[in-house]
């Protein structure tokens, strides 16, 4: 979803996206695989809008301080709407989304299928082991993390390079830097190869063979700090607490739950019909998250 | 804690028409989960824990007072005399290294390799990777000397205006074995965190939870997050492949780069890559053959894991008799008469007895592996990997000590023995490094929790499918 509109265009986008899948789930079942297979190639359009491309920024999370402020005034009356429709919503403290529990990876990975078509936007699967399928389930884009790598790992090389002429090059001849030049003599002076020339086995000053294994530790150095501290960054991790550890049951992801997450910052959540929503997912229960 | 686990189940039999179970006992997620995290939530660590420890914290202390002597007196106290410059210090340096190489083979190299069975071990050979590089490093630290101009080693800017040389294949050595530390540390670490958030969300005690939950960087297990992981995890084992290999080249340059007959020879690299596999893969199964019985692992930790990394033994162990191989000829084939005299004195010189022990304990000992009984039985098969690890330990200091002692001046011939300081640092080491693996073993999942969940699941479901064909199920069905 596009972050400037998220209160204003999610009200009137909400009925329509919030409500087909309710809808359809409550009919025959049927009728829902081909109700959901054109639907299967929308998000391959979607897709750019609805995730990535600005959840991989840190902007994305500007929308979701926002988002609740938005919300907050709205929730009270969909409160009461959830209460009759939703028998496990407890009164909680600050509402921040939704959790959905299964027990099987293929249970979540239909219902996750079910969500990306309802067209969220701020909502997550969680497992404890990477479920293969996924991704494609979620709509998920590819990540921008080996992009990170691999600049890490060309700053390395270059960085070999350069620090390894640098240290071991010739300095410049003392009359460069008595030329008068005010730009050699005090600007670059100091970036100039200090020198440290030290002649063996009668080979070059800068002999770019013998520089090639530590231009190569770096690269591989710099490039593993792209791949872990990207992951971390681009993971919002470390993170001291998320709305869903405020849930008991939660406890099991790491180790044998399956979960779904709808988060209120969401911008077509509408709390009592994501609700209603999530009891269609076929999930073994649903939670309301407290923030 | 299942009952199956007092005998080892015999799961060794190959039938092609289908794969072999990655775990024993028909474990559900949450029995995986409890298999392994029994051992770390257990009150107290078996009785034989405690013995060990205290035995490893005693080498370890050992180690400590060693290392103050010297800084105190000087290398004077190590056996190093004019011709052997390098001693035990080096030895186990290259010995320590070479451990480390299985840990990142099994957690990079097979991953690339989709060798599924890999999950069941990586997760304590990678630590044991990065404890044998931590008594690794230790070394060349102290044998500097003057251990207070230590910083020379690190392009550091100082007031002398001095740098090093970068030209010296010890200075690659500083940067190869730093970036395989920290490389192998992030990769590691990495691999934990799901596993650490799975003991946070466990815990009972309050210590725990924030203990486990600081380590766990407030992991969530979100497929966004998981999307992520597994791609950083991909480059990681991509990064870790070519610099396992290069960081055991580059220990081998010290050597083949100078002009010392019996270490100038372009072998080296791929000798030295080889014998490192092989003396880790020896260390891995002398670790966990009774690090599975000792916490009941068997179930994770299977015969088949053990049969797989005695093949592995096998094949690297004949590379490494090769190579031996190799070296004598071309030694006779060149018609160089220095090198010629090199390795004759090697055979059938004052160090004949390293030879001996060394090919005796690294040629003919994994032979045994060619038969299955041999590869199967779990006691046979720790007393040869103790053998290969002595074998290997020997190999470096052939190739080190013999080489060094008499090379092209025979004025300068001199026969190197070792003092007490030599040996107890080495004991020292030993000891460190078993300390770390126990607290290892005590307080971290030894198996990887997620990936075996993982693999296990994939197995079980979709038999030979892959996990496209999962996500069109999932969402037509």
């Amino acid at each position: 979803m596009s972050e400037t509109d998220p209160t204003k265009d999610a009200e009137d986008t909400k009925p329509e996206e919030g409500e087909t899948p309710a809808a359809e789930g409550s009919e025959s079942k049927a009728e829902e695989p081909k109700a959901e297979e054109p639907k299967a190639e929308e998000p391959k359009a979607e897709e750019p809008k609805a995730e990535e491309p600005k959840a991989e920024e840190p902007k994305a999370e500007a929308p979701k301080a926002e988002a609740p402020k938005a919300e907050e005034p709205k929730a009270p009356a969909p409160v009461a709407a959830a209460k009759e429709a939703a028998p496990v919503a407890a009164e909680p403290l600050e509402h921040a989304g939704l959790l959905v529990e299964f027990e099987t990876p293929d249970q979540l990975m239909q219902a996750a299928a079910k969500v990306r078509d309802a067209g969220f936007s701020d909502w997550d699967c969680h497992s404890p082991y990477p479920v293969h399928g996924l991704d494609k389930a979620m709509g998920i884009k590819p990540t921008i993390l080996p992009w990170i790598a691999f600049f890490g790992g060309l700053t390395g090389c270059t960085v070999g390079f350069i620090l390894q002429t640098y240290t071991n090059g010739p300095e410049l001849p003392f009359s460069v830097y008595q030329s008068g030049n005010f730009l050699i003599s005090e600007v670059l002076a100091p970036f100039l190869p200090s020198g440290y020339p030290f002649v063996t086995s009668g080979k070059p000053i800068v002999s770019t063979p013998a520089n090639i294994p530590v231009m190569f530790e770096l690269t591989i150095l710099l490039s593993a700090f792209g791949a872990f501290f990207g992951m971390l960054g681009l993971n919002r991790l470390p993170r001291l607490h998320h709305p869903v550890f405020s849930s008991e049951r939660f406890r099991r992801a790491t180790s044998d739950r399956f979960f779904i997450s709808i988060e209120a910052s969401d911008p077509i959540y509408h709390r009592a019909r994501a609700q209603a929503f999530c009891e269609t997912l076929g999930g073994a229960a649903v939670e309301a998250l407290e923030a | 804690m299942s009952g199956a686990a007092v005998v080892d189940t015999i799961n060794t039999q190959d039938d092609p028409t289908q794969r072999a179970p990655l775990i024993l006992g028909d474990r559900d997620l949450r029995a995986i989960t409890e298999g392994v995290v029994q051992v770390l939530e257990a009150e107290k660590p078996p009785k034989i824990w405690y013995a060990l420890f205290a035995v490893s914290l005693g080498f370890t202390s050992l180690l400590g007072l060693c290392i103050a002597y010297l800084f105190v007196t000087g290398t004077g106290v190590w056996g190093l005399n004019n011709p052997v410059n390098w001693g035990w210090a080096i030895v186990n340096f290259v010995w320590w290294v070479g451990i480390g190489h299985a840990g990142t083979l099994i957690s990079a190299i097979l991953y690339l390799f989709r060798q599924k069975w890999r999950t069941g071990i990586n997760r304590a050979a990678e630590a044991m990777t990065i404890f044998a590089v931590i008594c690794a490093g230790t070394f060349p630290g102290i044998h500097v000397g003057r251990i207070w101009v230590v910083f020379y080693m690190f392009p550091i800017p100082n007031q002398m205006d001095m740098w090093p040389q970068f030209r010296s294949p010890l200075l690659w050595d500083v940067f190869a074995v730093n970036t395989y530390f920290t490389v192998s540390l992030l990769f590691w670490y990495m691999g934990l965190i799901p596993d650490l958030a799975t003991v946070r969300d466990r815990a009972t005690t309050r210590v725990r939870q924030l203990a486990y939950g600081l380590f766990s960087l407030g992991w969530r297990g979100s497929n966004r997050q998981w999307h992520r992981y597994e791609r950083a995890y991909l480059i990681l084992a991509a990064l870790a492949t070519p610099l396992v290999l290069s960081v055991h080249s580059v220990v081998s340059f010290d050597f083949a780069v100078s002009q010392v007959p019996g270490w100038h020879t372009t072998i080296f690299p791929p000798y030295f890559v080889a014998g490192a596999i092989f003396s880790g893969f020896a260390m891995v199964v002398t670790l966990l053959a009774p690090a599975r019985a000792l916490f009941n692992l068997r179930d994770f930790i299977t015969l088949r894991h053990l049969e797989n990394m005695n093949k592995v033994i096998l094949l690297t162990g004949s590379l490494v008799g090769l190579a031996y191989g190799t070296e004598f000829f071309i030694a006779w084939y060149s018609g160089n008469e220095v090198e010629a005299f090199a390795f004759n004195a090697r055979a059938f010189g004052h160090y004949g007895w390293a030879y001996w022990i060394m090919i005796s304990c690294n040629v003919i000992s994994p032979q045994f592996f060619w038969f299955k009984w041999c590869r199967t039985n779990v006691p046979f098969m720790v007393v040869i990997c103790i053998f290969v690890n002595i074998g290997m330990w020997f190999e470096r200091f052939v190739i080190i000590i013999t080489s060094l002692s008499a090379d092209f001046t025979p004025a300068a011939w001199d026969y190197y023995s070792p003092t007490w300081v030599d040996v107890c640092t080495y004991l020292g080491s030993l000891g460190l490094f078993m300390t770390l693996f126990l607290l290892f073993c005590r307080f971290l999942p030894m198996i990887a929790i997620s990936e075996v969940q993982g693999v296990h699941m994939a197995h079980q479901h979709h038999g030979h499918g892959h996990g496209d064909h999962a996500a069109t199920e999932g969402t037509t069905a």
